[in-house]
């Protein structure tokens, strides 16, 4: 079935149908192909008894439009080879759809009806799967070199990290009362210094950060606790973050200190290691710059990330952490300084997955998920 | 050249009887019959590909009478003629 035959094998073909002889069966056919061409040149049809014809056709001379260049060529007049099929071998081949007779259609059937089956089957998926198909294509190893959206690489460097912190002590907590506790210390500080509130910008931007591995059996039975308690975590986080915005920024240094507290706790059960010299002079240079965005970063929730696979690209990712394909974009607009091309992303890439709300991202809402939509046929069409 | 004429000029050049060439000749059809049937492609070089191609079913409207048939899908022999071969044929 669909198999390609070679000249060496068709001669064992016709050696062993003949029961003579290789070099019989070789020397015939090279003879028979040399004199139907030879005959051909010479300008003869010739017909091979229950295969078929061959014969010249006389091509006109022809112009023909370039169409990238737009020049007129013309072709000039030459021959053309025509094979015919023998009658009765082409009947045989068409044996499994003899029984099909050309039809008369009536004026009543429509186009639609005919192509009726096919139509919906062939639209419908077109819009959905555009998004997915051009991920699936395997990526090249290719790397992009972009600058970087607004996240200095440094601090990602810095995450895993145990920056000393007074809550540190109370860090390995059981996951229904971390909460509470790591908001007591804050509570106590009357006003947080700002070596205090260092860490906390640090955190609030590389936090804990869970890996997803499907190989690591040992490693999701681990997480898969600690996420139920992040999960809880965040939500207190927001909680006192709207606190934070409300009551000013002193409520707000307050609730980094829990988030801090959060973090340390998060962190020191992973067993961080890193030096906290290098964090803190980092740390200090954006505190100053940032100062007056830490409220709104700290709406950040802890940084989850997801390594790209033959089976897990964007739209993968996009689904599994927002519900719905179209979203994929902003997990691109996060990782652009890791993805040149959103459509051959290389396996291996850890691509940092953005919080919901930082894009606005709700697959219940048709605007949010119509704006996505449109992102994505933008970045289609550049990188096409 | 009809088939009789080719198993002649074949015959002559090898020098064998034209039983044998006959032989061959309607072994290497029976070779195409068979592959061709199972949709294999035939490759000889110099000279060209035998392969089967399926044409798909299609709805054609007569010129005269506007008159639309649907021609239902088929099984056919096609060849390719090889580069060489169709350059010495221009």
């Amino acid at each position: 079935m669909n198999a390609k035959i070679t000249f060496p094998e068709l001669v064992d073909m016709v050696a062993d149908a003949t029961s003579s002889n290789r070099r019989v069966s070789e020397l015939f056919l090279k003879e028979l192909f040399a004199t139907i061409s030879q005959a051909l040149i010479e300008g003869e049809n010739v017909t091979v008894k229950g295969l078929g014809t061959f014969r010249l056709a006389r091509v006109a001379a022809r112009r023909i439009v370039s169409v990238s260049t737009g020049d007129l060529t013309e072709v000039p007049s030459h021959n053309k080879l025509v094979f015919d099929p023998d009658k009765k071998l082409a009947d045989e081949l068409n044996q499994p759809f003899a029984q099909f007779e050309t039809i008369v259609l009536d004026d009543s059937i429509t186009d639609e009806m005919i192509m009726g089956p096919d139509n919906p089957v062939d639209d419908e998926p077109s819009q959905d799967e555009i998004p997915v198909q051009e991920p699936e294509v395997e990526p090249a190893p290719a790397q992009a070199v972009c600058p970087p959206p607004f996240r200095p690489s440094a601090l990602m460097k810095a995450a895993p990290d145990p920056v000393p912190v007074p809550a540190a002590t109370l860090a390995p907590e059981p996951a229904t009362s971390a909460v509470p506790v790591a908001e007591a210390p804050a509570e106590v500080e009357p006003e947080p210094s700002p070596s205090e509130s260092i860490p906390n910008v640090q955190e609030t931007e590389s936090a804990p950060i869970v890996q997803e591995q499907e190989s690591e059996q040992e490693q999701e039975q681990e997480i898969s606790p600690r996420d139920y308690t992040l999960a809880q975590l965040q939500q207190e986080q927001r909680q006192a973050v709207r606190q934070a915005t409300r009551k000013g920024f002193l409520w707000g240094a307050l609730s980094m200190l829990a988030l801090c507290a959060l973090a340390w706790w998060a962190l020191s059960i992973k067993g961080g290691h890193a030096e906290p010299a290098q964090v803190i002079s980092d740390t200090l240079v954006n505190d100053s710059a940032q100062a007056s965005d830490v409220a709104k970063e700290a709406t950040a929730p802890p940084l989850v990330t997801d390594t790209v696979s033959p089976t897990n690209y964007l739209t993968k990712m996009a689904v599994k952490h927002y519900g719905k394909q179209d979203f994929w974009v902003y997990i691109y607009e996060e990782n652009k300084d890791k993805i040149s091309n959103p459509n051959a992303v290389p396996p291996g890439t850890v691509l940092v997955i953005p919080p919901a709300d930082k894009y606005g991202i709700d697959p219940a809402d048709k605007t949010s998920v119509e704006t996505a939509k449109k992102k994505s046929f933008e970045l289609f069409s550049k990188f096409k | 050249m009809e088939n009789k004429e080719l198993i002649n000029r074949i015959s002559g050049k090898l020098g064998r009887n034209k039983t044998d060439v006959k032989k061959l000749l309607d072994a290497f059809v029976g070779v195409v019959k068979n592959r061709s049937s199972e949709l294999d492609s035939i490759a000889i070089p110099g000279f060209g590909t035998f392969e089967t191609r399926k044409r798909a079913e299609r709805v054609t409207v007569l010129p005269g009478s506007g008159k639309r048939l649907l021609v239902p899908p088929r099984v056919v022999l096609s060849f390719k003629v090889s580069n060489v071969l169709k350059s010495k044929l221009k």
